[in-house]
């Protein structure tokens, strides 16, 4: 066997592909310990490795799994091996998984922490004051767009999970949680994270100026408000105020 | 050849341990990071890193760059590694000789290669290839292995010796799996000292490990062990005074016990250097 012939075949031996075609004694030596033992060494290893990957990434979502955990966790790393060379970055579909195989609040709660795990590590960035703004000519206000720093993401969950966030942070029960698109906001300020459900206007907002829309445009989301413009400006204020505005752009 | 710094003893920059890192700033020689968990981020890790790294040297460790496997590198790994080691300035670069990494897949393992002359071929350029990346020598850490290669030619510590030759790159001894594998494949880890070329070694590695009874698993917890304390006084004897890390990561100790136990490699070491005086 040569060197790229052992590895695909020790590679799906550790990973205990299905289609695993070659027997362990075809590629590992024996001695005290059978081949097969041997590669059982490394992939039980394989296993224990990801488990404790996802479990410190989903530390709420690993304790309502429960027993559940375990095959959960197999069957995810299963269908989506890890494509990243950072341990780290394991779980980064795991939301997706859960969402395919079973979807709700749960999957709903595994999103939110795997984006508090991206935000904690997000590229730093200074962020901009809102002294930027006020030094812009008013007409050309409209125009203006806005940058945000690298560590705030914004997703539509299907559940409002705060409460179970809490809940499970508490080590209280599972509230019941009823269905209903909620827009949540993580992001970091100094080293911190924190998320906070957002109306769906401004959330709208949000989107818009990241698709690189003005501030005109995005602020037209505000339209059903009773006061459009004091809305704009009131939620425009709390993204500088939060430090969430990485640069205003001309 | 390959130019070694004298650093004296070092410990991990571990998350349990950032604070008091920070407030306390303990005398330690030099902090070894993990490269991974450091590249292509922000945020508080990186922002503790940077300021240990105002105290003190930093050493890099790599444990995902697979420099022997036949996958080609990623990119973006390589892209990060080298931004962050131009920001930290490291005193040392290191990952190990193994390989994790197929088909664009990881299994996040060490996984050992065979020593054949082919594999040598390969990885004596992989590491060619890094060192002209990153215009700086890198070191190559021998594993702990729990399997062996029946294709398997050569020695590990001749295949070692021969990669840090041929690619001029400097190697990582670390004491412990030079014993963990020399139990488990029944090879004498004296041999594998004395194979080793004094001038190429450029950093110790000291950890605790599990014997399971059947076989020895390098675990990185608790205390080394006393034939590895043993193993470490006689490399110190062939290899001089050489930058020495304590590895514990799992079951992360309070600082005060892993900064014992670093103070402890420094004891054996000084005893082992007075022994080596006539
Ligand atoms: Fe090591």
């Amino acid at each position: 066997m040569n060197l790229a012939e052992i590895q695909a075949a020790l590679f799906s031996l550790v990973r205990g592909d299905r289609e695993t075609k070659v027997a362990p004694e075809e590629v590992v030596g024996g001695g005290s310990l059978s081949p097969a033992q041997r590669v059982h060494v490394y992939a039980g290893m394989y296993v224990a490795r990801t488990q404790d990957a996802i479990r410190e990434d989903f530390p709420k979502v690993s304790q309502l799994l429960g027993e559940a955990f375990a095959p959960t966790v197999a069957a995810y790393v299963e269908g989506y091996p890890s494509t990243h060379f950072s341990l780290s970055m394991l779980g980064r579909q795991f939301p997706q998984y859960l969402r395919e195989t079973a979807p709700g609040p749960l999957a709903d709660l595994a999103q939110l922490e795997w984006m508090h795990c991206e935000v904690f590590v997000a590229r730093d960035c200074e962020p901009a004051t809102a002294r930027a703004l006020a030094g812009i000519d008013p007409e050309r206000f409209a125009g203006a767009k806005l940058q945000f720093i690298p560590a705030l993401q914004l997703a539509w969950l299907t559940h409002d999970v705060r409460a179970l966030w809490r809940a499970v942070e508490a080590g209280e029960p599972a509230p019941e949680l009823k269905p209903g698109k909620t827009p949540l906001l993580v992001w970091r300020k100094e080293h911190e994270v924190f998320h906070v459900a957002l109306e769906p206007d401004e959330a709208l907002a949000i989107e818009a100026l990241q698709r690189g829309e003005s501030l005109g445009a995005a602020c037209e989301a505000f339209a059903e408000r009773a006061d459009p413009a004091a809305a704009a400006f009131t939620a425009i204020g709390s993204w500088f105020s939060e430090s969430m505005v990485a640069r205003v752009l001309l | 050849m390959f130019s070694r710094v004298k650093l004296g003893h070092g410990v991990g920059l571990r998350t349990k341990h950032y604070a008091q890192f920070l407030e306390e700033r303990p005398e330690v020689g030099w902090v070894e990071a993990i490269s991974e968990n450091f590249m292509g981020i922000g945020g508080r890790p990186l922002a503790v890193l940077e300021k240990v790294r105002r105290d003190r040297p930093v050493v890099l460790h790599g444990v995902g760059l697979s420099i022997g496997a036949v996958a080609p590198f990623d990119p973006t790994y390589l892209r990060d590694w080298k931004e962050l080691i131009g920001r930290i300035e490291p005193a040392m670069v290191s990952d190990h000789l193994c390989w994790g990494a197929h088909g664009g897949r990881y299994v996040h393992d060490l996984l050992p290669m065979p020593f054949t002359e082919e594999a040598l071929e390969h990885t004596v350029r992989r590491v060619e290839q890094v060192q002209e990346l990153l215009g700086r020598q890198i070191l190559i850490e021998n594993v702990s292995s729990y399997l062996t290669y029946p294709s398997s030619t050569i020695s590990e510590w001749d295949f070692l010796s021969q990669l840090a030759r041929r690619a001029d790159c400097g190697i990582l001894l670390d004491v412990n799996n030079i014993y963990v594998s020399a139990r488990n494949h029944g090879f004498s880890a004296d041999d594998y000292l004395e194979g080793v070329p004094v001038d190429r070694v450029a950093q110790y590695h000291l950890a605790g490990h599990w014997d399971r009874g059947d076989l020895l698993i390098d675990t990185h917890e608790g205390h080394v062990s006393d034939p590895v304390w043993a193993l470490y006084r006689k490399a110190v004897r062939r290899f001089g005074e050489v930058p020495t890390l304590i590895e514990w990561d799992e079951g992360v100790p309070e600082l005060e016990v892993l900064l014992a136990e670093s103070a402890k490699a420094a004891q054996v070491e000084r005893d082992a250097r007075a022994e080596q005086r006539p």
